[in-house]
């Protein structure tokens, strides 16, 4: 046999994406939770992180419902936080959809503001995120009760 | 039957009224004016004999108002009524008795009997009994008034067939139909007034025949007795002949030989009839049948049935080769339920999958819009630019990815689909798979399951006693001796029922014997004489009375109807009217002469009452020859009464010479008069 004195050769192949992991996507969706769930637009690292972390994978929505909406203890939401999202802030930072102000708070800008409205007009975009997130309201996710999610504890209003 | 006087007492508030009136046996005449009150006498002596019901079915008394409300005095005064009582002085045979009947409406169904003449002869004996009448049973029972005077005049009353099928005794009433012709209707034909309000079939004729007294009422009267024989028997034989097929049925064999309607000759009928078919298709008797089945269960009983010793080793060997079938079937069916959780496992694997890299093509059609909006938004992240350096960007969020290594947008899609279609068909498969290994399951359970019930037999057989015989010929024994106790059973039932109708036959063949004896006519061969001489009398009276529409000679007697007819048909409308009037004179008085010879017996009591027989139509002179032709029942010791309004000169001329009872009631004067000397 003689496959040792052949030459071996690789092709390189490309690989797939996962689509959150596509930059535009999380940009998106920051803007449409900030313009959902923020304070004017405004809201802070924390709660942006725990929000993009529960819309990211559906198996997570019911669970989440439960915890919010039926004060179930939060066993299984154990949020991380994850670098592709900074790194996704950095980018919608550079486009100018939003900033950091003085309290370490993410504000829409105008810009934001106007994406924000064209992701919301446009009926087919993120219709499941968009259908889930109607089940809840801005005060479902106050500074408080995501803490008391961050402690496994019961949700505290 | 003589009447020999009637005495009506009428008790008004202005003190007795009434008549009382003597009559003789052969011919009475009254005589008086139609106002008078005339056909009072004819009607009271209907009443007090309770025949009123001669007249019609109508229960009121056929009284005049005069002998129960109010009547004239002979200066036109009325004069209220309380009662009235009517009492009869009968003769019959020696025997005298007086009846008395009261007219008011709380006692009219009473009927008092002396056993004398109370008024004419001044006996002492004053002992009475009462009857009743007009009531349901007065014809039959002890205390029936009509029950006690058909007795009193010889008869016994038959009894009749009415149309609704019953029978009733020939009432009094439907004979008074020939001894009583009533003024207003009863003079339209013979037996004008018919009680066939009574339901008796074909009362008129009936009524003949038993005051002829001919034999072709006795004839009648068998004939329908035979008949109704003959359907209780015919009744009787089907319900047997029925019993007798199912018994056949039942023994899986057939009647032969049995007929189905009476039949006279049915001596030596056996068991032989019922036919069976055995399995090889050859007729037997039944009890051929049982004797097969007999040595059949003999020879079962002799032969020893196997026990199971004798099959033992068979048995082992059997037992062996099952064991290590189930133990191979169990390992299979582990293997095949493993394999079965195995592929229902990838199955869910797959499906997840698939269901993840949905999710991947909906947020990627997502991206692919956001580029499109990024543009809008003259935003540079979604063209792998960055925003700051507008350098080239990797594409990926994940660090130290290079953007060569990885697919576009519309690439990733691609592939996402081209993976989707992989794994739905790599999914399709696995159901395939997956239910093949639940069958295989199936099937090696249900192997497992029988293998192991047959082991079971197998080492119960093993373990029980070998001298036990085996099922299948113990219920072969028990099938026969079954079936040989049923067709014994069988047998018994037949001979019993097929003697029945050996007995039945024989009673047929002795009533129709019977009915062949009757004779062809119903008439016998006195009846024809009787009748032939009543056409003779009748003829001969029509021609003494004058009767012109036909030759009298051309009449002849009906031998349906007993009525004269002319080639068959009765007349009525061809006759005249006076003509019709002596027809009725000469049938009636044809009917009461028959016995006068003695060459004949009748059941005619002898009496005849006729109210106006002149009408007003009748030729003087033929009334004249009717007064004598009557006249002549006094020496018989029948009597005919009369009543007339004919003018009295007349009538005391026709009389004249002649033996005749005429009592007459001047003009303006009422029947109805204060009486006197009467107790």
């Amino acid at each position: 046999m003689d496959i040792f004195n052949k030459p071996i050769t690789f092709t390189k192949r490309k690989s797939p994406l996962p689509p959150d992991m596509r930059p535009i996507w999380r940009v998106s969706i920051i803007v449409l939770l900030l313009s959902l769930f923020g304070r004017a637009g405004k809201a802070s690292e924390i709660k942006l992180h725990f929000l993009i972390y529960a819309i990211r994978n559906k198996n997570k929505w019911d669970t989440l419902k439960k915890v919010i909406l039926e004060n179930e203890l939060p066993f299984d939401l154990i949020i991380r936080f994850d670098p592709n999202v900074n790194r996704a802030l950095i980018y919608s930072q550079a486009e100018g959809l939003l900033k950091y102000d003085n309290t370490k708070n993410i504000a829409l800008t105008d810009k934001g503001h106007e994406f924000s409205k064209l992701i919301l007009d446009d009926e087919s975009l993120f219709s499941d995120e968009k259908a889930f997130l109607k089940n809840f309201k801005k005060n479902d996710f106050t500074d408080k009760i995501i803490e008391s999610i961050m402690k496994l504890d019961y949700v505290s209003r | 039957m003589i009447i020999n006087r009637i005495v009506i007492k009428t008790h008004t508030f202005n003190g007795l009224y009434g008549a009382n009136i003597k009559l003789n046996s052969g011919l009475n005449i009254i005589r008086a004016e139609n106002t008078s009150g005339k056909s009072t006498i004819m009607q009271a002596i209907l009443f007090a004999l309770g025949l009123e019901g001669t007249l019609g079915p109508s229960r009121k008394l056929p009284l005049k108002s005069a002998l129960t409300k109010e009547l004239k005095d002979e200066d036109g005064n009325t004069i209220r009524v309380s009662n009235t009582d009517i009492f009869l002085e009968i003769e019959h045979n020696n025997k005298r008795i007086t009846v008395k009947r009261s007219a008011h409406e709380d006692n009219n169904h009473l009927i008092t009997v002396w056993n004398a003449h109370t008024f004419s002869d001044n006996s002492s004996d004053r002992d009475s009994s009462d009857y009743y009448v007009r009531l349901p049973g007065s014809a039959t029972m002890e205390k029936g008034f009509h029950s006690f005077f058909a007795d009193f005049l010889n008869l016994k009353l038959p009894l009749v067939i009415k149309y609704d099928g019953g029978k009733s005794p020939l009432y009094l009433e439907a004979l008074f139909s020939l001894y009583n012709v009533e003024q207003t209707r009863g003079w339209g034909s013979i037996q004008n007034t018919l009680p066939t309000y009574l339901g008796i079939k074909d009362v008129g004729s009936k009524a003949i025949e038993y005051v002829l007294d001919l034999d072709s009422f006795e004839i009648h009267s068998k004939r329908q007795d035979i008949n109704e024989i003959i359907r209780e028997v015919e009744k009787k034989w089907g319900e047997y002949f029925t019993t007798l097929t199912s018994l056949a049925i039942e023994a899986g064999g057939q009647l032969s030989s049995v007929p189905d309607k009476p039949h006279s000759e049915l001596d030596g009928l056996t068991l032989s009839v019922i036919i069976i078919l055995d399995h090889e298709n050859r007729q037997k008797t039944i009890l051929e049948e049982i004797n097969t089945l007999r040595d059949e269960l003999n020879t079962l009983q002799q032969k020893d049935i196997p026990t199971i010793n004798q099959a033992s080793e068979q048995i082992q060997n059997e037992l062996n080769e099952r064991l290590a079938e189930i133990s191979k079937l169990d390992i299979l069916a582990t293997t095949a339920q493993e394999d079965s959780i195995n592929i229902s496992n990838y199955i869910t694997s797959i499906s997840q999958r698939i269901s993840s890299l949905n999710e991947d093509r909906r947020k990627y059609k997502d991206v692919k819009r956001l580029i499109d909006l990024g543009s809008k938004n003259s935003m540079v992240t979604q063209d792998d630019i960055c925003p700051t350096c507008h350098q080239a960007l990797t594409g990926s969020l994940i660090e130290g990815e290079n953007i060569d290594d990885i697919y576009d947008v519309n690439e990733n899609i691609q592939f996402i689909e081209s993976q989707i279609n992989m794994f739905k068909n790599i999914l399709q498969g696995e159901k395939v798979r997956h239910e093949k290994a639940i069958t295989n399951i199936f099937k090696i359970n249900n192997r497992l399951n029988s293998s192991r019930d047959y082991v079971r037999s197998l080492k119960s057989s093993l373990i029980s006693d070998g001298r036990i015989p085996s099922k299948a010929a113990i219920k072969k024994e028990l099938e026969l001796e079954s079936e040989i106790e049923k067709l014994e059973y069988i047998t018994e039932e037949f001979s019993l029922n097929i003697n029945k109708l050996e007995h039945l036959s024989k009673e047929y063949e002795k009533v129709i014997s019977a009915k062949k004896a009757l004779p062809r006519s119903h008439l016998s061969a006195l009846d024809h004489q009787k009748i032939s001489e009543l056409k003779k009398l009748f003829s001969g009276y029509l021609s003494r009375f004058e009767y012109k529409s036909e030759s009298p000679d051309k009449f002849e007697i009906s031998d349906q109807t007993y009525k004269p007819t002319i080639d068959g048909v009765e007349l009525g409308f061809n006759s005249s009217a006076s003509d019709n009037i002596r027809m009725i004179w000469a049938y009636l008085y044809a009917l009461l002469s028959l016995s006068q010879s003695g060459k004949y017996k009748t059941n005619h009591i002898g009496l005849l009452m006729l109210d106006e027989p002149r009408q007003q139509e009748a030729k003087e002179l033929s009334f004249k020859e009717f007064i004598n032709v009557t006249s002549e029942s006094n020496n018989y010791g029948q009597q005919v009464i009369m009543a007339t309004s004919e003018d009295y000169t007349k009538l005391a001329d026709y009389c004249e010479n002649i033996e005749v009872n005429l009592v007459h009631f001047e003009e303006d004067v009422m029947i109805i008069a204060p009486l006197t000397g009467i107790n």
